[in-house]
């Protein structure tokens, strides 16, 4: 058999992400409570300011506060997973049944075509932006998890329909009808006959969307908005005034200063944007990879 | 055919009625007692801003509708000319992005998705499939930054230097075009290139190469037309990134264009005083809904009528 190479590319790229999310942390070059470091005198005896840029020391450099991008990086990893994978997890909570619902019920289909068209007006970004700026979401505790879940429900209509499109598809299989003739139940027959199939179809999807949501998220860091956020007050004379601070160290928090660091310190938003792509490759890799393990075809041309 | 477009029109409608609606939800009541101390003047504003009443929110409908009625315009901006005149003046620059990106990325995808398909088996493989696979995974943005930094350092090195921020010039234009068009390209190459693939093993073909026809003419004369169904129908999802990405372009060359506009119109706050407006530019954002949700009004029109004529002919839909 022919090496599955994305396979096997995918399936490396996991198990680094799993070892880096859980082991990392303490790692002996990893410095896990991430210290803060004001300036740094060099063996000629000059004074440096962060960023410092990439060396022995700082293997890819540190950010405005001196703080180890590295490090950083590895610490920043389970909190990317975890809101990533909540986002998946929400879209699939509600569009498997969805998506099943459109393929036994009319009026469930509707419900997904309505919720179809409507979303085909309105580009991602916009809706988020929309929403983030709403003074009730904005200093709302629960930001982060309204954030998740507006992410999750603007592509529920496209992942349901993918869904019913693929058991739609599933249900013209001439097995099917040996299916039913041979008596079983429509609940046998999703689960002896559907689920089987739409497994491999199934985990195809949840890794390329895994992929699309930390891209969307990394574009969001782009535009400076950013998954969790603290409201810290500063210092002032006359009126009290307030900042939104990021507290986290997820990656797209490297892109704050992007505009500016291009000129500069390039290897701040690097960093981020290298770690976010990597991320980004590896899961669209093992989602290919998991789709041609299943794909068999023919081709005369 | 019309009961489509009525349809599509229908639903555009009321999609933007109800963004419109989403926009005109009161933003609070701002002020406080200044005779308070710092924090309870802080718990004040919070309070005062999160509460929504609905006769505030009835209020900021009808005022909108009766301005809108009385001056036929949404209003002025800060720098007293219209809303209108605003909108149109971004528009207008972010226009000279979006529409050359979208046909320069239809048209550049087919072929690429052909050329991806011809050298399937030949020695140019590496060129074909295994570069749309990594444009398509690579992050754009990524791409973005590591051409920026490209740029700025070649110029370093006395090659010419390149305008890569503003709007103004030829150059500025050029790399928001590119830029935009990088994912989509690739999108629609990937697309053409599975809807061939999928047709590969038609029976058809056999009958062609048999017939000894050239397999560059079965591909271009006979699959492709097979082909134009499944792209007009993701015609909208191009539209609908390229529209998303517009934001991040935009932003990252401080292209001053409609995204720009939007973005800046919705004050996305770093940081604020207490006692001071949540405020956002209220018409401007509204027309911008709708021009923004019209782009796609427009595109969907077309891919419709697109799709309606090549079922007509009767193309198989793959």
């Amino acid at each position: 058999m022919k090496l599955n190479k994305q396979l096997l590319a995918g399936i490396i790229f996991l198990v680094g992400l799993l070892f880096v999310t859980f082991v990392g942390p303490y790692l002996p070059f990893i410095d896990e409570d991430i210290e803060k470091k004001g300036m740094m005198i060099t063996e000629n005896g000059e004074i440096e300011i962060p960023p410092f840029p990439p060396s022995s020391e700082y293997w890819l450099g540190s950010d405005h506060y001196g703080r180890d991008i590295l490090s950083r990086l590895v610490v920043g990893t389970k909190e990317v997973l975890a809101v990533v994978l909540s986002v998946v997890l929400i879209r699939y909570c509600l569009a498997i049944p969805l998506g099943l619902g459109a393929f036994y019920y009319r009026r469930v289909r509707r419900v997904l075509q309505f919720l179809n068209h409507t979303l085909s007006f309105v580009p991602m970004i916009f809706i988020v932006l929309f929403f983030i700026t709403m003074p009730y979401l904005y200093f709302s505790p629960h930001r982060t998890t309204w954030l998740i879940i507006i992410l999750a429900v603007v592509e529920v209509g496209r992942v349901g329909d993918v869904l019913y499109k693929q058991t739609e598809e599933i249900s013209y299989k001439p097995f099917m009808d040996t299916a039913i003739t041979s008596g079983n139940t429509p609940f046998q027959m999703l689960r002896r006959y559907y689920f089987p199939q739409l497994f491999p179809h199934m985990a195809v999807n949840i890794s390329l969307d895994i992929s699309r949501v930390m891209f969307v998220i990394g574009q969001l860091g782009l535009i400076q908005v950013f998954i969790s956020h603290k409201i810290e007050a500063i210092a002032s004379v006359t009126t009290p005034a307030y900042k939104v601070i990021n507290t986290s160290h997820t990656w797209p928090v490297l892109f704050q200063r992007a505009t500016s660091d291009v000129f500069g310190s390039v290897w701040v938003p690097f960093a981020g944007a290298g770690a976010i792509t990597i991320f980004v490759v590896g899961f669209y890799l093992l989602g290919n990879g998991i789709r041609h393990y299943f794909e068999k075809r023919q081709s005369y041309i | 055919m019309w009961r489509v477009i009525v349809q599509t029109f229908g639903i555009w409608l009321s999609v933007t009625l109800v963004l419109i609606l989403v926009v005109l939800i009161p933003r609070g009541n701002h002020e406080v007692d200044r005779s308070l101390s710092r924090e309870e003047q802080m718990e004040q504003y919070e309070e005062g801003i999160t509460d929504f009443s609905w006769e505030a929110y009835g209020n900021n409908v009808t005022t909108l509708i009766q301005y809108a009625w009385k001056h036929k315009s949404l209003g002025e901006t800060i720098h007293t000319h219209s809303v209108e005149y605003e909108v149109w003046r971004y528009l207008k620059k972010s226009m000279w992005l979006i529409v050359p990106s979208f046909i320069l990325s239809s048209i550049l995808g087919v072929l690429k998705g052909i050329y991806d398909f011809y050298v399937k088996h030949r020695k140019l493989k590496f060129l074909g499939e295994k570069t749309t696979v990594f444009f398509l995974s690579v992050p754009d943005f990524f791409l973005l930054l590591m051409i920026q930094v490209a740029l700025i350092t070649l110029a370093h090195y006395g090659f010419p230097r390149i305008s890569l921020y503003g709007s103004e010039e030829v150059s500025n234009k050029i790399v928001g075009i590119v830029f935009l068009a990088i994912y989509p390209t690739f999108y629609i190459a990937r697309l053409t290139y599975s809807s061939l693939e999928q047709q590969s093993n038609e029976d058809y073909i056999r009958t062609a190469l048999s017939k000894g026809t050239h397999r560059f003419k079965i591909i271009w004369t006979h699959m492709l037309s097979n082909c134009w169904l499944a792209i007009t129908s993701h015609l909208n999802t191009i539209m609908l990134y390229i529209l998303s990405n517009l934001f991040i372009v935009e932003l990252i060359t401080s292209y001053r264009g409609a995204a720009y506009r939007f973005y800046k119109a919705l004050h996305v706050r770093g940081s604020f005083t207490v006692g001071s407006p949540q405020s956002i530019d209220t018409s401007l954002v509204i027309e911008y809904i709708i021009v923004f949700t019209g782009v796609l009004l427009i595109v969907q029109l077309f891919s419709k009528l697109a799709a309606y004529q090549l079922l007509r002919r009767g193309g198989s839909s793959s």
